[in-house]
């Protein structure tokens, strides 16, 4: 774990936490969103986000 | 963002289109509503509230109609509720409009449709674009977020009483805590789900298949190893097996010969047999007629002799003179006449017993007679001398044959010591046939090894598919673990952010809040908020702060500072643009910088309750903390409050109530 998050990818990084941030903050300001499906929003970020990272 | 007008229609008390334009002038920046209690006023800031983001604090939601017009509503008949604001926001202007449609059901009530909003703006060549309906809500919130909105609309009653509750919700909005602790929360849930997904046991038992793996390889080697070495064994007992095969084929007629001598040995012995039995048939044969045979002609001379023709000669045959002694003796003839009485039937009887033996030849003679006779009628039937003759042909025949076969014998013998010593031959066929067996068996063996290999290959074949996919597993708990340390460092990320915000933002508050605390009251106290957010007046003895009574006034004053300190904060964290304090890898700071885009701040009674001196400083510092000022007073406050901001009064309104009616008021400008 402590291993491969020495490689973690900033710029990979940097994207998930934009995204996870935009995500909350959609739902917070409209609330549509239920939670359980922000769990699997921030999941389905950070899977596209690394896989988009691995293709680099 | 800078609000230039807002018209309303059928909401709340506003029955007829009423339309106000506000201030907009940066010297003249304070537009200022009057209205009496129950006029109004605060459904102006609902009205804002309501158009922006389709919410408002009555506690009767459904009343947003205005009475007169919901009374005056006939069954089926309907009513627009209708608000529309227009404000410019990074020199575009937008016009927002919230409509409502509410209808009159034939049983009474009243029933409201789905809100429907409009948002569009001008271009720079002045066509009217529409946003589509799906962005409205996220353009809005890009103007003025939702978040912060309450302290742009502000309830001037919560000055009043600054709760902690107020603190912490103001802080938490401000700061974006909602957003990050939501965040926080969802990631744990996201890090608890991947590492549920992680399946460990996979990489075990692909290490386990793998050794199968080189265990089922290594043992296919050897078998094909072992497979060779049978191939060449087999070879070898091939060529030995020819080799004595050409051997044996050399001592075949050998054994030909042998199997001759054999055949003529069985004859001979058949021969000799047939030779008993015939010798034994010639004396058996012999035996039987040779009385015949040799009586015949003395038959035939002795028949000529006694052919002596007399019927006197013949008694009564196979009669024996004692019989007729008997049948005299008991007196009755064997015709049944009684003989005592019959002297001349005895007398007859004692003639024939006189022709009788063992008193008369000729009886004898003539059974001799016959005797021969028949003898030599059956003489005719016995061919002896035929039988003889027969018998003995086949015990010449049989020995000839015997002497002929042991001549064969003889010459077989001969050749076959001519050609070899039969051991020899037993030798090399036990040898042949041991090469044989050693083929057979070899092909066995390599049937089996054959075999073997095959299950082997199977063996290895779904191992290979078994680490495939286990490797497949085992990718993706690679791609997990990966996604984990990213969940894990966006967790970390969030949770630094939080602390850090929550700091900073605190810190930016409480400077705010004691600035403008500063303007408005000039001694030696100042405002502190400790940990848990409770904000307290200080002031300095000596060298240590020590909290100090408040007198209401005071604390009138140190809630609005609180207050303006929110707004301030407020406008700059809107005036942020793009997503704040996110430590982005590239160069982008410039779009966190502020802009310099202005904010109103719409106050709803902020007076009350408030004595003269105070209204008078409040009024004085909100033209600071806001570029557009939209104050809505009592008249009674204004009175004092006019004579700190009157100058820049750019609008003047006043609320009316038609006819006294608590339903019904319109706004006019004065």
């Amino acid at each position: 774990m402590t291993e491969s998050k020495t490689e973690l990818n900033s710029h990979v990084l940097y994207k998930i936490k934009y995204k996870i941030y935009n995500a909350e903050r959609e739902n917070h300001n409209t609330k549509i969103l239920a939670k359980p499906d922000m769990v699997k929003k921030i999941k389905k970020i950070i899977d596209d986000q690394v896989r988009e990272g691995d293709r680099l | 963002m800078i609000i230039k007008s807002i018209s309303i229609q059928n909401f709340r008390q506003y029955k007829d289109f009423c339309d106000v334009k506000f201030a907009t002038d940066r010297d003249k920046n304070v537009t200022v509503i009057l209205g009496l209690n129950t006029s109004g006023k605060t459904t102006i800031v609902q009205a804002f509230k309501w158009c922006l983001y389709g919410e408002t604090s009555f506690s009767k939601k459904e009343m947003l109609l205005n009475s007169e017009v919901a009374e005056d509503l006939i069954p089926y008949a309907t009513a627009t509720i209708k608000v529309e604001i227009k404000l410019i926001h990074e020199n575009r202007e937008y016009t927002i409009c919230r409509s409502q449609v509410c209808r009159r059901t034939p049983d009474g009530r009243i029933v409201y449709d789905r809100p429907n909003v409009d948002l569009s703006y001008k271009s720079e060549n002045g066509n009217t674009n529409y946003i589509m309906p799906s962005e409205v809500r996220n353009v809005i919130n890009n103007i003025l977020p939702h978040d912060l909105s309450d302290y742009f609309f502000f309830d001037g009653e919560r000055l009043q009483e600054i709760t902690k509750k107020d603190v912490v919700s103001a802080v938490r909005s401000l700061m974006g805590l909602d957003i990050i602790s939501a965040a926080v929360e969802h990631l744990e849930k996201v890090i608890e789900q991947l590492q549920a997904s992680l399946s460990l046991d996979d990489d075990e038992l692909s290490a386990k298949k793998k050794n199968e793996l080189n265990k089922a390889i290594g043992e296919r080697d050897a078998a094909k190893l072992r497979l060779e070495n049978t191939k060449k064994e087999l070879i070898a007992a091939q060529k030995l097996y020819d080799e004595l095969s050409a051997k044996l084929k050399d001592t075949e007629s050998v054994r030909e010969a042998q199997r001759e001598r054999e055949n003529i040995l069985k004859i001979i012995d058949g021969a000799k047999l047939s030779l008993e039995t015939a010798k034994s048939n010639l004396i058996k044969d012999f035996n039987r007629d040779y009385f015949r045979y040799l009586a015949k002609p003395l038959m035939e001379k002795a028949l000529e002799t006694i052919k002596i023709s007399t019927t006197s000669m013949a008694g009564i045959p196979k009669m024996h003179s004692e019989s007729i002694e008997h049948i005299l003796k008991r007196g009755r003839c064997i015709c049944g006449c009684d003989l005592t009485k019959n002297q001349g039937a005895v007398d007859n009887i004692r003639f024939e017993q006189s022709l009788l033996p063992p008193h008369h030849i000729g009886t004898d003679l003539a059974n001799f007679n016959n005797t021969c006779k028949v003898m030599l009628q059956e003489n005719a039937r016995y061919l002896l001398n035929e039988t003889i003759n027969s018998d003995y042909c086949e015990i010449r025949r049989l020995e000839r044959q015997i002497a002929d076969q042991e001549e064969n014998l003889k010459e077989i013998s001969k050749k076959i010591r001519e050609l070899g010593e039969v051991k020899e031959i037993t030798a090399l066929e036990d040898d042949y046939q041991r090469a044989k067996n050693q083929i057979a068996d070899l092909t066995r063996r390599q049937g089996a090894i054959e075999q073997e290999i095959k299950t082997l290959d199977s063996q290895i074949e779904n191992l290979k598919a078994t680490i495939d996919n286990l490797a497949t597993q085992c990718e993706k708990n690679d791609l997990i673990r990966r996604e984990l340390a990213y969940a894990q460092a966006a967790y970390d990320w969030f949770k630094q952010t939080y602390n850090k915000q929550e700091k900073e933002v605190k810190v930016e508050l409480l400077n705010s809040v004691n600035r403008i605390f500063k303007e408005m009251y000039h001694g030696t106290r100042s405002v502190t908020m400790d940990d848990k957010y409770s904000i307290n007046l200080t002031t300095t003895v000596g060298s240590s702060q020590i909290e100090t009574e408040e007198s209401k006034g005071l604390e009138a004053v140190k809630n609005f500072s609180f207050i303006a300190g929110l707004v301030e904060v407020a406008r700059n964290k809107a005036r942020k643009r793009g997503l704040t304090n996110l430590d982005a890898p590239e160069s982008d700071n410039e779009e966190n910088l502020y802009s310099s885009e202005p904010y109103p701040i719409v106050m709803d009674a902020p007076f009350s309750n408030v004595d003269e001196v105070h209204i008078q400083k409040i009024a004085t510092i909100l033209p600071n903390i806001a570029e557009q000022v939209i104050l809505i007073v009592m008249e009674k406050d204004w009175v004092y409050a006019k004579q700190a901001i009157g100058e820049k009064v750019g609008a003047n309104y006043i609320i009316q109530k038609v006819e006294n009616s608590d339903t019904h008021s319109v706004i006019r400008r004065i």
